[in-house]
């Protein structure tokens, strides 16, 4: 799996080259020479060292800080993977409301839905919650400030 | 007829002391609060263009009053997002998440934000303070700053990704070409080429880095509660630390404080070096210079105190542009210099001349607004922290909320919300795979103004440019500031995994 | 009595129409679609006219702004063309390139600029004036014909300050003119100073407001004027020559009429294809008294800078119908808006 993820990168700095290629010299600096291609060395370097373990050897002993959080989750895997996946469907599931219905009842529906079915909180509570997610998007925005938010496909 | 600088401090304190500018400034201070605390949507550059109409028919100062209120004390209230929920905050605020939310989540929310405002506070004092100082003297600053200074700067900026890849220099070192060729997205304003758009009219102007940044930290943060179902299943940590404790840790690093906001100040005077930066050039200068850079990333109080001192202060700096130049510094400042001309002044040094005295009663609300804001900023605080102890049902909506909107609103476009779940899954995958996503931000912020610079410096100078006095002298500087990345690294390689930390039980595992 | 009967018709059908008008907006909501983002110089101006224009419309419906930013302002414009609904609640002013857009047949474009129906503009006025710093010598139009390499700014390839730029340069028969792009209005003004660019175009109104110093101290020489539209004079700048007088070619002149006829449409409001004839003309009349409401008028001023010049619907349609010139000139224009070399006159 991690080497998959490694893989993303490969594809992109490619991706990048490759579509890049042709373009004339001063469009094509910064994203082939000094991103695209140095990218794609260094891609070849961590597979290899991801290959031969050899970051696992040294243990991530290079000194230096650990500069992007590194989550403390502590779960056992399948939990993890169903709850992960739970969320990036309620997520998912979000965006597309908004995209059909439009956000100021996506939004609300959204909250009440999760709070409802996910959090199992009280109706009341869920409707309360929605409805100040509404007073929010349509109350404040298109009603105070007078600027509409884009109706979603099926009303458009 | 000219008057001494000292009488027009003196003028421009005195035009203060009336009822209604100080109803103004409340007003603005008010309206600041809740679009700090509000989602990405409605920001500073919405508020003004809301607010001109109307401020435009008051008198100047009572106009001006308001709108020095409302930026200043967003910019100092901006630390709730980024601490409380880990979502990165408007511009300036994005570096706060490192090391703010991982506080948060240990229950030292209060104490985190008590730094952020004490730290923006004296940030943004400072900021007003070079403002004063600067009103006789600030343009020579300005035109030695040409775009071959300004790429060095930006190398030095890069030489930051050496710090921010921390102990995964390869890994970093990819994410930062990665963000560098997001940043060529879109059409090249010196070519007209169509860079990576497809055809896809969407990506002709890039894709916005807000949104990019709302969900490559904001939705592995909502992830975690969603993961522990805090609140339900696990015990919310137990808070710890006070507002007061977060004061006092500002107040021992203050060195930091003063350097950071300077850091803020110049980002602010220069032309061209965007809101984006600032904090990250902050953080990354922390991390560089700290003797014990261990913590940081991890939850370490001046990972909170460096970007935010920077970005207030970066007020001050935008305000010595804007009213000593006539040079706007980004959309704000833009629609401040459209009231100021309305309202018959004109800014620059014209201004200087005929009406300092109004540059002064904007440099006192500036400084005033700046210690009200940490005041609203403190008494909210204490309210807002115990967020943390809120059940993780009520947390995750509202962090949805949060991304969803703020990135809606940017475009207002369909295609953001493919954005945000894109990035939001690849930011997942980053952390879980210890790619740093700063180091990708940074990237993303740098590429752009780095093409730009190197390219204008090129086009104006041939290769000549090299040789400017100023240029070679932040060489030398960035350089330096490298070499010492290295070195505390090398430093660092004594040290054995075990006294390395309990975090790092997973990335054993990961890496 | 034929002649007092048809004239009692003729008044009840008067009467009767507006009253229908009346009725129509009364209680209505018009989305205005704005080719911005939210916050912005272009937001506030837009929402100052709403203000007004709500006023104006018998019914006095609200007015809400809805944000398209993108592709300088081919979103709204197609959205406009393809999806709006041409029922006269959906107004839009997006960014005023979308015109020339259309006329060059850059992709991206899915819109017919002749089916559009027009309402006015605000600012069909704009003087240009090139000009280029002390320091570099180049002190009358013979020195600057002669020098080599001038370096010209812009803040982008395409963009309207670059395009004037490329004119002027091409007008001039400037030799190797070089343009550097990638900066803000005001950086280029910084830059100028500093000494990096030799030369630049800017507007009239922006070079006397904000950088006065440039003219009163004589720290710019000032070359030559864009009147757009044509023969309307500035009324400080009237003795710099106009672009046209440095033409040697039908050509030159051709793409030189080509940009005026752009500019002058300004940035129009329009309304989609198809909207009935009725409603579209209680929106043409409700936008003609804004601009001509003091009050408007006042506050145009303040925010802009820049008197209200304001361009009738009528007068944008003729100009529009005169934007389509020939094959040859669209490409001259073509190389003029890219980032190639500047071919010679």
């Amino acid at each position: 799996m991690r080497a998959n993820f490694t893989l993303f990168f490969l594809a992109v700095f490619l991706v990048g080259a490759w579509a890049g290629w042709g373009w004339p010299n001063i469009a094509k600096i910064m994203p082939v020479y000094v991103a695209a291609i140095p990218g794609l060395l260094l891609v070849l370097v961590q597979l290899y060292r991801e290959a031969t373990g050899w970051e696992g050897r040294r243990g991530g002993a290079g000194g230096g800080i650990e500069m992007d959080e590194v989550t403390d989750v502590k779960l056992d895997r399948k939990t993890e993977f169903r709850r992960t996946v739970t969320y990036f469907s309620w997520f998912i599931g979000g965006a597309l409301g908004i995209w059909l219905l439009g956000i100021v009842i996506a939004l609300p529906l959204l909250v009440f839905l999760y709070a409802l079915i996910e959090g199992k909180e009280k109706w009341h509570t869920s409707l309360i919650m929605a409805a100040c997610t509404y007073l929010l998007i349509w109350g404040l925005f298109e009603y105070m400030l007078e600027s509409r938010w884009p109706p979603g496909l099926l009303f458009g | 007829m000219e008057i001494s600088l000292f009488d027009a401090a003196a003028k421009g304190f005195l035009s203060l002391l009336q009822l209604k500018v100080f109803l103004a400034m409340m007003i603005g201070v008010s309206i600041g609060t809740f679009t700090a605390v509000a989602p990405q949507g409605l920001g500073m550059p919405l508020v003004y263009a809301i607010a001109l109409p109307i401020v435009i028919k008051w008198e100047p100062i009572t106009g001006i009053a308001l709108l020095i209120g409302a930026s200043s004390v967003s910019a100092i209230c901006a630390a709730y997002l980024p601490i409380l929920f880990g979502i990165p905050g408007g511009s300036g605020s994005q570096a706060t998440v490192l090391d703010g939310y991982p506080m948060g989540k240990r229950g030292e929310g209060r104490r985190a934000l008590g730094a952020s405002f004490m730290a923006g506070g004296m940030g943004c004092l400072i900021g007003t303070f070079t403002l004063a100082l600067a009103i006789p003297a600030a343009r020579p600053l300005i035109y030695l700053m040409g775009s071959p200074e300004l790429f060095v700067v930006m190398l030095w900026g890069l030489s930051m990704v050496a710090v921010l890849a921390g102990r995964r220099p390869i890994k970093g070192l990819i994410a930062a070409a990665f963000g560098l060729l997001l940043a060529t997205v879109g059409q090249q304003a010196q070519s007209g080429v169509m860079r990576f758009v497809f055809d896809q009219p969407y990506l002709l102007d890039g894709i916005s880095i807000s949104i990019i940044a709302l969900a490559l930290f904001g939705i592995p943060s909502a992830l975690d509660l969603a993961l522990t179902k805090l609140g339900v299943e696990q015990q919310p940590v137990p808070l710890k630390g006070s507002l007061f404790d977060g004061v006092k840790d500002t107040l021992r690093n203050w060195w930091l404080v003063v350097r950071c906001s300077f850091v803020g100040v110049w980002v602010g005077i220069v032309p061209g070096l965007g809101s984006q930066v600032v904090d990250w050039l902050a953080y990354g200068h922390a991390a560089q210079t700290s003797k014990s850079p261990k913590n940081f990333g991890q939850g370490d109080v001046r990972g909170v105190i460096a970007p935010e001192s920077a970005n207030d202060a970066k007020d001050g700096g935008d305000l010595v542009t804007t009213l000593l130049l006539g040079f706007p510094q980004g959309v704000t400042t833009a629609l401040f210099i459209v009231a100021l001309l309305a309202w018959g002044y004109l800014p620059g040094p014209e201004m200087v001349k005929k009406n300092p005295e109004i540059i002064y009663s904007v440099v006192w609300l500036q400084g005033i607004s700046g210690i009200v804001g940490t005041l609203v900023g403190f008494f909210l605080a204490a309210q807002l922290a115990k967020l943390a102890e809120v059940r993780y049902t009520f947390m995750v909506p509202i962090m949805f909320i949060f991304i969803l909107m703020g990135a809606f609103s940017v475009n207002r476009d369909p295609v953001d919300l493919l954005v945000v779940i894109a990035f939001g899954i690849l930011g997942y995958f980053m952390r879980r795979f210890g790619y740093p996503r700063p180091a990708m931000i940074l990237g993303l912020v740098l590429g752009d103004l780095m093409e730009k610079y190197l390219y204008r410096s090129v086009a104006s100078y041939g290769f000549s440019w090299l040789a400017r006095p100023a240029v070679i002298v932040l060489l030398i500087l960035a350089a330096a500031s490298f070499i010492l990345t290295l070195r505390g690294r090398l430093k660092g390689r004594q040290e054995t995994p075990a006294s390395l930390g309990g975090a790092m039980a997973r990335t054993a595992d990961e890496s | 009595m034929i002649t007092i009967v048809s004239a009692a018709i003729l008044l009840l059908i008067f009467v009767a129409e507006a009253a229908i008008g009346q009725s129509f907006y009364e209680g209505k909501t018009i989305t205005m679609i704005a080719g911005t983002e939210p916050g912005g110089t272009l937001d506030m101006r837009t929402r100052a006219l709403t203000h007004f224009l709500k006023k104006h419309i018998p019914g006095e419906p609200t007015i809400i702004t809805e944000y398209m930013p993108g592709a300088g302002g081919r979103k709204a414009a197609n959205f406009m063309y393809r999806v709006a609904r041409p029922d006269g609640l959906t107004m839009a002013t997006p960014v005023s390139g979308f015109l020339i857009l259309a006329v060059l047949k850059e992709p991206g474009v899915d819109y017919d600029i002749g089916k559009f129906i027009y309402l006015g503009a605000p600012d069909g006025v704009a003087h240009y004036i090139f000009h280029s710093r002390k320091e570099a010598g180049l002190s009358d139009l013979d020195k600057l014909r002669a020098a080599s390499g001038v370096r010209i700014g812009a803040q982008a390839v395409g963009h309207t300050i670059y395009v004037v730029g490329r004119l002027f340069a091409y007008a001039l028969g400037l030799k190797d003119a070089r343009f550097v792009t990638g900066y803000s209005g005001v950086e280029l003004d910084g830059a100028l100073v500093r000494g990096e660019l030799d030369a630049r175009p800017n507007l009239a109104e922006t070079l006397v407001r904000r950088t006065p110093e440039f003219v009163e101290k004589g720290l710019m020489d000032l070359h030559g004027i864009l009147e757009a539209p044509a023969g309307k004079k500035h009324p400080r700048f009237s003795y710099l020559p106009e672009i046209a007088s440095f033409a040697r070619s039908e050509r030159a002149r051709g793409v030189i009429e080509m940009f005026r006829a752009s500019r002058v449409t300004g940035g129009p409001y329009i309304l989609p294809p198809g909207t009935p004839k009725e409603r579209a003309d209680i929106l043409k009349e409700a936008v003609r008294k804004t601009f001509n409401d003091p009050a408007y008028q006042t506050e145009y001023k303040k925010l802009v800078g820049d008197d209200l010049a304001p361009v009738t619907a009528d007068e944008i349609e003729k100009a529009i119908g005169a934007l389509r010139p020939d094959s040859e000139i669209i490409e001259l224009y073509k190389k003029m808006v890219g980032p190639g070399p500047l071919p010679s006159q």
